[in-house]
């Protein structure tokens, strides 16, 4: 069935919805956007539905079925309205009371709409456009009426309204004058509306429109046409602006002009985009212009350049042709510079001989292809007593002249020429009447450009010379060598600006270090050197270096790898550069034993000066011992001299009157004083004979209580003091084996020494006590002791205290009792206090 | 020499050597004079002021007091000092003794003694 559905809505988005579910329905759809539109289908096209918006613009859905149900010819089409919102009960009751059929609302979907499309069309199935259906009553229609009047104000209202709040407003009558502006009239023209009202709207007219554009609007208004435009307005500054302009005729029935309702939109923006657009698109044409110019200019150059090239092409022609002439000038001059050129190679060639010639090496080169020939420099006649043409002739060249014994170095040479190219050698040469040379060969082999062996180059040197000297310094070195090694001298050589010194094998054979030969000058001197010398050397290098000297010899101690010190003896000479020493060499000689043997000898000169002064000290001391034994002596003999001279006097003269008796006496007296004299010079023999030693001990047993009361009893009697000698013991019947003789003469000296030194005193005790190998004998007085500085010579020959000047004695008797014990192995000790007294403790061997 | 005319000679002998002291006292009375022998210069010291003397002879070297300490004992006593001393003395003086002995002693007598010519010495010394 073909179905025809009108759809009204403004609303493209609902439409296209309804749309596509009608068509899959197969039904035909029609839509238009408003109810001006509408209502022109109609009139034309046979529709089976009307679908239409309740509240399209304007006037809205409602008068639109108000025509439809009014119109006989329309008024069974069913019509099916939607909306947006429930209708008001007023537009619900209006829509029924028009016979609405059908509300949908939106949104709805698809499927709900055509159901409700549908059960319309099955309800007007029965309908026929024949018969028209009266669905209202004629009393209802004024209130109707009343109602659309009213919705229509209302709808004209709020159009007015939106109207004059959004557009600039103005209505004039039929000539063009103001009657009436709205506030974006005057806000826009910038005139007060006291100025616009009464005045002519031309008053705007910018001038910017052609007198046809105004023409074309009166035309268009007085059919009664709206006529709409842009038009550009002046506003009272003088600013211009666009506006969008209806201008909307009022007429009359009879279809005069009343007025004219003028509607317009600000677009000057736009209009200033539009304008500054085209000023773009007038720009782009310009440079598209410029451009085109441009182009065109670009070829006319291009052209010109071409020209150029063109009449340059012509001129290397020519050119070219003037090179072939003068090409041809050349050759035939070429010839006559060739012929210069071999002239000036000559020249070259004889210059290069001539400084080989002067040289004594020999230059040559070997043919290996065969085709070329083989070269020597003239220098070869003199180097070889051969000319270069005999030489060449020769397949070997000069090689069965080198000694056989180079030969397999030759060889050798000739296989690492082929590899390397380059090869040096050297070997002894013996031609026959010249004497054998040393030559230095360098040869090359030079290829050809693929490769092949093609010739030989080289030079012969003659370094017999050099080999000598080599040789003469291998020698001199080697004699160095043995030489150092003969003297045993450890050689160094300091390189001061390095700070190096580099020695020979001495290091190791003198002082037994590893033989590294480059040490530090630091390890040398400050580690080696013995602390005692260091500073003594530095100083004296250091002097050595100031004053400039080219020697420096000194000795000192060097530390040996074992930890003694070597004497070393080192002499060095210096090398300045200018001012500055740069190297010192010096041999250290070994000198230890030397030393040693100097030291010995130093030692040896000292003991024996010391033995020397010794004696000297002794023969001294037996020069003063000896005066002073004149000196005692002659005094210690005189008085009893005297005594004798006296006596002798007295007898002489006096003897008649003298009785027998004392003539007796008187004699006696003088063998009294002899006896005395003899018992001293014994005493002097005991000492010189002690003294060399010339007493020979005669040993015998002696009985010891016996001997000491004895002798006791002996020096009291004879003594002429009235000192009292007492004697305790406890040797019984004991005995020792001794010198009788010496010991007789030590007990005598003690008890003598006791009286003499005890003149005031009454007694001198002995005491005699036996131990388990020896005796001592003590003797002590009461006298008048000894100063204690003087006990240390006490024991030395004639030396008396200086405190006995006024006691008679030779300084003989501790003498004796010394030399006597040392004898018998005995010892003697002094205890004594000076003005006290005096012990002295003899100690005896129970055998001497 | 005897000098029998007058009271003989009194001579004070010191001298610790007893065998010389009792010989030369004996020999010089036998010579006519009259002889105090003294064995120490203490013992003389305290016989002195009791007799006059015309002469003292000293040892020098005594045990005690020796020959120098007594002769300026005897400078000390007014008396005394006028007596002429003689000095007879072994060892030989040194400078300094003789410095010390100067003005003081009348002369020297050496040991050993010439017995022949003393008795001419001494009278000359008392004279």
């Amino acid at each position: 069935m073909a179905i025809k559905i009108l759809i009204v809505d403004d609303n493209p988005a609902l439409a296209d919805l309804i749309y596509g579910e009608m068509a899959a329905e197969g039904i035909e759809v029609s839509l238009t956007f408003g109810e001006e539109t509408a209502l022109q289908v109609l009139e034309t096209e046979k529709v089976d539905m009307i679908i239409s918006d309740l509240l399209t613009p304007n006037i809205g859905g409602l008068m639109l079925v108000y025509k439809i149900r009014t119109n006989v010819r329309l008024e069974c089409i069913p019509v099916v309205v939607y909306t947006v919102s429930d209708p008001s009960p007023e537009d619900a009751f209006f829509a029924r009371s028009m016979g609405v059929d059908c509300y949908i609302r939106k949104p709805d979907t698809g499927r709900e709409i055509m159901r409700s499309i549908r059960a319309v069309l099955k309800a007007n199935a029965g309908r026929s456009a024949a018969k028209p259906v009266v669905f209202y009553d004629p009393s209802k229609t004024r209130e109707i009426g009343k109602h659309l009047v009213e919705r229509l104000d209302k709808s004209l209202g709020d159009f007015q309204k939106a109207v004059e709040q959004s557009s600039i407003v103005s209505r004039t009558d039929k000539d063009g004058t103001i009657v009436y502006v709205n506030k974006n009239f005057i806000d826009v023209s910038g005139y007060s509306r006291e100025e616009l009202i009464g005045g002519n709207h031309r008053m705007l007219n910018s001038g910017f429109h052609p007198r046809s554009f105004w023409a074309d609007m009166w035309a268009t208004i007085l059919r009664g046409d709206y006529w709409r435009a842009e038009v550009k307005d002046r506003a009272k500054d003088g600013r211009y602006y666009w506006v969008d302009t209806f201008v909307i005729p009022s007429l009359d029935a009879d279809g005069r002009l009343t007025g004219i309702l003028s509607i317009r939109h600000d677009i000057t923006r736009r209009k200033q985009a539009e304008l500054l657009l085209e000023r773009n698109v007038a720009e782009l044409e310009d440079i598209r212009q410029h451009l085109e110019q441009k182009v065109e200019a670009r070829t006319a150059d291009l052209a010109r350049v071409n020209e150029e090239l063109r009449r340059s092409n012509e001129r290397l022609t020519r050119a070219n042709e003037a090179l072939a002439a003068a090409n041809e000038k050349i050759l035939l001059a070429s010839g006559l510079i060739q012929r210069q050129s071999e002239t000036i190679l000559k020249q070259k060639d004889e210059q290069l001989n001539r400084i080989l010639e002067s040289t004594n090496e020999v230059v040559w080169s070997y043919d290996l292809t065969g085709a070329g020939a083989h070269y020597f420099s003239r220098s070869a006649q003199r180097f070889f007593g051969k000319s270069a043409d005999e030489l060449s002739s020769t397949k070997l060249f000069w090689k069965d002249f080198i000694l056989p014994e180079c030969h397999l170095g030759v060889q050798e040479r000739n296989r690492k020429l082929e590899t390397k190219g380059y090869v040096e050698c050297t070997y002894r040469l013996a031609i026959p009447g010249m004497e054998v040379r040393w030559i230095f060969d360098r040869t090359r082999l030079i290829r050809s450009a693929d490769g092949a062996p093609e010739r030989l180059e080289g030079m012969l040197s003659d370094i017999t010379r050099f080999k000598n000297i080599e040789a003469e310094l291998r020698e001199s070195n080697d004699r160095y060598t043995a030489a150092s090694r003969a003297t045993n001298d450890a050689i160094w050589d300091w390189d001061i600006e390095r700070d190096e010194q580099v020695w020979n094998h001495g290091i190791q054979t003198l002082f037994g270090y590893p033989d590294t030969r480059v040490r530090q000058v630091q390890e040398w001197r400050e580690a080696k050197v013995h602390p005692d010398d260091i500073q003594r050397i530095t100083t004296e290098l250091h002097d050595a270096f100031i004053s400039k000297r080219k020697n420096w010899m000194s000795g000192y101690r060097y530390l040996c790898s074992d930890s003694t010190y070597k004497h070393v003896l080192d002499r060095a000479y210096i090398i300045y550069k200018g001012e500055k020493p740069v190297r010192v060499i010096g041999a250290m000689q070994d000198v230890t034993e030397v030393v040693q043997y100097r030291q010995k000898l130093e030692t040896m000169v000292e003991q024996r000066t010391h033995e020397l002064n010794e004696a000297l000290k002794a023969e001294k001391e037996m020069v003063e011992i000896k005066s002073r034994f004149v000196s005692i002596v002659s005094h210690e003999f005189r008085t009893p001299l005297s005594t004798i001279s006296v006596v002798c006097g007295l007898l002489r003269k006096h003897h008649d009157q003298l009785p027998a008796q004392t003539i007796h006496e008187k004699l006696q007296n003088i063998d009294k004083q002899v006896q005395l004299m003899t018992y001293m010079l014994d005493d002097v023999l005991l000492v010189e004979r002690a003294s060399s030693a010339k007493i020979k001990l005669q040993p015998k047993e002696i009985v010891l209580s016996d001997f000491l009361e004895n002798i006791c009893l002996e020096i009291e009697n004879s003594q002429e003091t009235r000192h009292l000698i007492r004697v305790s013991h406890d040797f019984g019947r004991s005995t020792i084996m001794s010198d009788e003789k010496l010991l007789r003469s030590v007990l005598i000296n003690l008890l003598t020494n006791a009286i003499k030194f005890s003149p005031k005193a009454r007694y001198v005790d002995v005491l005699g006590s036996r131990h388990a190998s020896n005796i001592v004998l003590r003797v002590k007085d009461y006298g008048i002791g000894i100063p204690p500085e003087d006990v240390k010579n006490l024991f030395e020959p004639f030396f008396r205290g200086r405190n006995v000047s006024a006691i008679q004695g030779t300084g003989l008797g501790l003498s004796i009792i010394k030399k006597s014990l040392d004898f018998l192995k005995g010892s003697i000790a002094i205890n004594s206090v000076l003005g006290e007294g005096t012990e002295m403790i003899a100690t005896l061997p129970l055998s001497a | 020499m005897k000098n029998e005319a007058q009271a003989p000679a009194r001579i004070c002998l010191v001298e610790d050597t007893k065998d010389l002291l009792e010989n030369l006292a004996t020999y010089l009375r036998l010579e006519g004079f009259d002889v105090l022998p003294c064995e120490n210069a203490e013992t003389a010291l305290a016989m002195l002021p009791q007799v006059k003397f015309d002469l003292i002879i000293t040892d020098l070297w005594m045990p005690g007091m020796n020959g120098f300490e007594f002769i300026d004992a005897l400078h000390q006593d007014a008396a005394l000092a006028k007596i002429p001393i003689v000095v007879f003395s072994a060892a030989p003086l040194s400078a300094g003794d003789r410095a010390r002995l100067s003005g003081r002693v009348v002369g020297y007598l050496n040991k050993p003694v010439e017995i022949d010519c003393i008795v001419e010495i001494l009278n000359g010394f008392i004279n």
